[in-house]
């Protein structure tokens, strides 16, 4: 009996442990190389983005893209309203956030309270970022309808690919030192990362899609312009050489 | 009776801690699985709520779900030590309360002193972190709590009145009997 129970036992942990190990090894070889660059070609990988002069020198960047059957506007109109204190969410897993008290709100329809956005702007990443510096990404730069950039170089990239379809790519360094120490940022850190910002495009793609011509864009001839219906940069943007290497 | 009890086969002290130890980290074990199981459910419906992804449907699915169970796992791993010590102190606890309750010969009785015992531990915790953190039942803290808080609290009073229950069901730990003097875990 007690020979059973023991031998149970040790089964019991020989398992996990063998499950721990293989999940991380596939992992470290499979999967981590295919979420660094989920999406993205080998072009968006290389290009430059508009953020990328504030990204540290020991940050491991990851370049991720999706392409969404809207225009540019629309999907920019979702982009700026990002954050827990504008829309009420990072457009991903909510339910995930809100495990770790970060008090989101799915926001399924655009406010035009939240299409104004300018450098400094704070978007929130969770309800305590108020008193938090740590939980605020800061607007370090934008390019409205085109590029809009955060602290530490945390870039979305918005290209017209014609006036229906729009690619979003968004490139984002992680320092080692992002979250106590690098032991826990790769492998904590890292994996999650990756489930929230895919999360996070897919969930602006399906928002876009779903009205990809929205009343409230319509009510914002700013956003609007005839470049960007047009499906071509408005003459107002720069040409998307300017971030390209 | 106390006379009786110690000539009963019966966990020792050190194999009591192993145990509670163990268990504790079986229990984040078995609540990571659970959380992994749940976050891909509902991680794979919103994914399919969304046509098309570029980098393919399977592969979005297939690194979701691990790079969720990754996080989890390594979170898990972190609480592990935590565990093994609230799980083997609570094991020291309910040991020496067996025997000064005279418990043993009560399955019924025994489970529910376990139960107990865990209650307390649990109210301790919840007192330390409302009180010592200041950590408050808001709704924006509700679903965290209830995650890392009340979920694991309940499971761990749960298994805790469910363990004691049959390890005084478990052959040679029962009431004294004559001569029985070996102590489990002691033996040899």
């Amino acid at each position: 009996m007690k020979a059973t129970r023991h031998r149970y036992r040790l089964r019991f942990w020989a398992t996990a442990l063998a499950l721990a190990v293989g999940l991380g090894a596939l992992y470290g070889l499979i999967i981590r190389p295919y979420h660094m660059r989920w999406g993205a070609t080998d072009a968006e990988v290389a290009m430059a983005m508009p953020g990328d002069a504030l990204i540290a020198a020991n940050a491991v960047v990851s370049t991720r893209a999706v392409t969404i059957h809207a225009p540019t506007a629309t999907v920019w109109a979702w982009l700026v309203q990002t954050g827990q204190n504008r829309g009420g969410d990072w457009h991903s897993y909510a339910w995930l956030e809100n495990l770790f008290a970060a008090d989101m709100r799915a926001g399924e329809a655009l406010d035009p309270r939240w299409q104004q956005i300018q450098v400094g702007d704070q978007l929130y990443m969770h309800a305590g970022a108020a008193s938090n510096p740590v939980m605020v990404a800061s607007v370090a730069g934008l390019d409205p309808g085109r590029a809009l950039w955060l602290k530490a170089g945390w870039s979305f990239l918005l290209r017209p690919i014609d006036a229906q379809t729009t690619r979003l790519v968004v490139r984002y360094p992680m320092r080692p030192d992002e979250f106590l120490n690098p032991a826990i940022t790769f492998s904590i850190f890292e994996p999650a990362h990756f489930v929230m910002e895919s999360g996070m495009l897919l969930g602006i793609k399906r928002r876009a899609e779903r009205d990809p011509w929205p009343a409230a864009i319509r009510a914002y001839p700013h956003i609007t312009a005839e470049g960007l219906r047009e499906g071509k940069p408005s003459l107002k943007h720069p040409p998307l050489s300017r971030f390209s290497r | 009776m106390m006379d009786d009890f110690t000539t009963t086969r019966r966990v020792s002290w050190a194999r009591a801690i192993w145990y509670g130890a163990e268990l504790g980290v079986a229990l984040t074990c078995v609540y990571t699985v659970a959380f992994i199981g749940y976050a891909v459910v509902r991680s794979t419906v919103m994914i399919l709520a969304t046509p098309g992804p570029d980098a393919g449907l399977a592969g979005t699915l297939a690194s979701t779900w691990l790079s969720l169970a990754l996080a989890a796992t390594e979170v898990a791993l972190l609480c592990a030590l935590p565990a093994a010590l609230l799980g083997a102190a609570t094991a020291l606890v309910i040991r020496a309360l067996l025997t000064l309750a005279d418990a043993v010969s009560s399955p019924a009785r025994a489970g529910a002193l376990g139960a107990a015992v865990c209650l307390g531990f649990s109210l301790a915790l919840v007192a330390l972190v409302s009180g010592g953190l200041g950590v408050a039942w808001t709704p924006a803290s509700a679903e965290a709590l209830t995650f890392w808080l009340v979920l694991p609290l309940l499971i761990y009073v749960v298994a805790g009145g469910v363990v004691s229950r049959q390890l005084v069901q478990t052959p040679g730990y029962g009431p004294a009997r004559s001569g029985a003097g070996e102590r489990i875990g002691e033996s040899a």
